[in-house]
């Protein structure tokens, strides 16, 4: 499984205005996608459905790539 | 028909003939908890989603509660504040100190220990309760620090007290790091309560999730104290998007929340379906300017919306628009007893539920009401020949997030003036991806910049933004940074215009 593809369509699926094209492993949560926390839980309720886990406290996540290593390491 | 006469019939044709009889203005919390025992008694009233009290049951124990408050030594208008999200235990304090003649001073459960000590500080703060889970972050409170776990307590009366005794110190944003605390009767939180029993569709009995922080004004007076006013029952809320999820298990009838997270649920319905939100009969939306676009998603989903205006200083509630497919734009009617005058095109309010004042804060609470009394609400209005009122621009300088966060530019530009630099700066509003995020302009000092490339000019004002954000909230930080090459557009006294024509 791409863990990278999948988030990308969680994000695209939560916020359809998203430029996916823009998206990157580098791209910042905050200044690239715009995302507040807010924003952020509502891309982490989705992450939890469609990857059968559960986020524990205060989301940390600054970068895309900062949530696929999180993924990947719960998936494996 | 003359427009008070007008304002009033518009809110009472919500209240059925047996909502009129029932519902009438109280003046104390004290008042409030004795009228829903009474009328409600074996109703639910809280539940954590496992144990459920009935209002008898949660009136003994805040009665439990307030003789704990008692024997920790407390006396009348002391402050005390609730370090905590929104459990039921922060609910029954809530109503434990209020109605036990204290002053409450409820606390976002977000806040760094640094805040919470100088709000502590700020506000003379008595005795600190704390949530469990934010245990360490209290220990940098000063002062008396308790647990918010249930106690071991003989239960004591409430009070003796008048519409006129304090209740309430309720955070408002200010253009200091530290908020203002605005200082709430009895009498003037309830007004804000009794308002908020206005609403469309059914009004008693309806189940809510407590979402929003009883630290808001509106999660405590509309999210929380009208819910009981009217016999409903709230579910704690410790986690909001635990609280998301788990609507299908909740059952909500009626969410008060901001627009932010109003887009969140008719997002999550249309991927989940209407199944998802099908227990759902009202949306009540504030704190932040609702798009037409999305009262209409949410009317497709057979949802109602409700929307309206208000400030933390005239306790939640000034106008209430129950017709908001009609006037999208609009903030509704004025509620009855809240008076209005404009002054310069300026919103100004008198009425029993106004603030007494900011704590600790002469000069800012001088600044906020006129020779007169009236308050300033700084937003400019208009109203329609129906006697809807509009705001058309704000003459305070604050950008309100669609999460309902208030910023004040001029806090977040004194920390960019601190560096050399930065010649020149404006913070304000953009949009990232479709999403509301605060901006910062700079005009930079040009033997700052020397000859570096755009792109070495870019990653110097960059790495400026990241060291001012590591020292703010979330919810302040700087999304996006634009290097000018032009001066700005300046006033009459060369300064910054707010408004650069953009």
């Amino acid at each position: 499984m791409n863990v990278f593809e999948e988030l990308k369509k969680i994000i695209q699926s939560a916020f359809p205005e998203t430029d996916l094209d823009a998206i990157t492993e580098k791209s910042s949560l905050k200044k690239d996608l715009g995302l507040d926390s807010l924003g952020m839980m509502m891309v982490a309720i989705l992450i939890e459905e469609r990857f059968g886990i559960q986020f524990e406290g205060e989301l940390q996540f600054k970068t895309v790539k900062d949530i696929c290593t999180f993924l990947e390491e719960k998936i494996s | 028909m003359d427009r008070l006469q007008k304002q009033k019939e518009y809110f009472y044709a919500m209240f059925t003939q047996e909502e009129k009889e029932l519902l009438n203005y109280i003046p104390t919390v004290n008042g409030l908890l004795a009228f829903a025992c009474a009328q409600y008694a074996e109703r639910p009233a809280v539940s954590d989603g496992t144990v459920r009290y009935t209002y008898r049951a949660l009136c003994e124990r805040v009665a439990v509660r307030r003789g704990h408050l008692r024997a920790l030594g407390l006396r009348q208008g002391d402050r005390v504040a609730v370090f905590s999200p929104n459990t039921m235990e922060a609910m029954e304090l809530y109503l434990a100190i209020v109605t036990g003649g204290y002053v409450s001073v409820m606390l976002p459960a977000a806040l760094d220990g640094n805040t919470l000590s100088a709000l502590c500080q700020k506000f003379q703060v008595n005795c600190l309760f704390y949530d469990e889970a934010l245990r360490e972050t209290a220990q940098t409170a000063p002062g008396q620090k308790v647990s918010t776990v249930y106690p071991d307590a003989e239960p004591a009366e409430p009070a003796e007290l008048t519409k006129d005794t304090v209740c309430s110190i309720c955070l408002t944003g200010g253009t200091t790091g530290v908020p203002k605390g605005a200082v709430m009767t009895h009498g003037a939180i309830m007004r804000g309560a009794f308002n908020g029993c206005f609403t469309p569709g059914e009004t008693l009995y309806q189940r809510y999730i407590a979402i929003l922080p009883l630290s808001h004004i509106f999660g405590l007076v509309r999210g929380f104290l009208s819910c009981l006013y009217t016999g409903g029952l709230i579910f704690q809320c410790r986690d909001v998007k635990a609280a998301f999820t788990q609507i299908p298990v909740y059952k909500p009838n009626v969410l008060v929340i901001v627009p932010e997270m109003a887009e969140i649920l008719v997002t999550l319905t249309k991927l989940k379906g209407k199944g998802f939100s099908e227990s759902l009969k009202m949306l009540v939306i504030g704190a932040a300017p609702v798009p037409p676009r999305l009262m209409h998603e949410i009317d497709a989903l057979g949802i109602g919306v409700v929307a309206g205006y208000g400030l933390t200083e005239g306790a939640n509630l000034t106008s209430g628009n129950k017709e908001v497919l009609r006037k999208p734009e609009s903030m509704g009617m004025v509620y009855p007893e809240q008076q209005t005058k404009v002054v310069d095109g300026e919103l100004r309010i008198k009425g029993d539920n106004l603030m007494l004042g900011y704590w600790g804060d002469k000069a800012e609470t001088a600044a906020a009401f006129d020779e007169e009394g009236w308050l300033k609400t700084g937003d400019l209005v208009r109203f329609d020949e129906d006697g809807y009122i509009y705001i058309t621009g704000r003459i305070k300088n604050i950008i309100v997030l669609g999460n309902g966060e208030n910023i004040s530019p001029e806090e977040l530009e004194k920390y960019f003036y601190k560096y050399d630099a930065v010649k020149d700066c404006l913070v304000r509003q953009d949009t990232v991806n479709g999403k509301q995020v605060i901006a910062v302009e700079i005009l930079p000092l040009k033997a700052a910049v020397g000859e570096k490339s755009d792109a070495e000019t870019q990653a110097l004002f960059q790495n400026i933004t990241d060291e001012v954000n590591a020292q703010l909230p979330s919810y302040k930080q700087i999304a996006k940074t634009i290097v000018r090459k032009e001066d700005f557009k300046r006033t009459n006294a060369m300064k910054v215009a707010r408004n650069q024509g953009v």
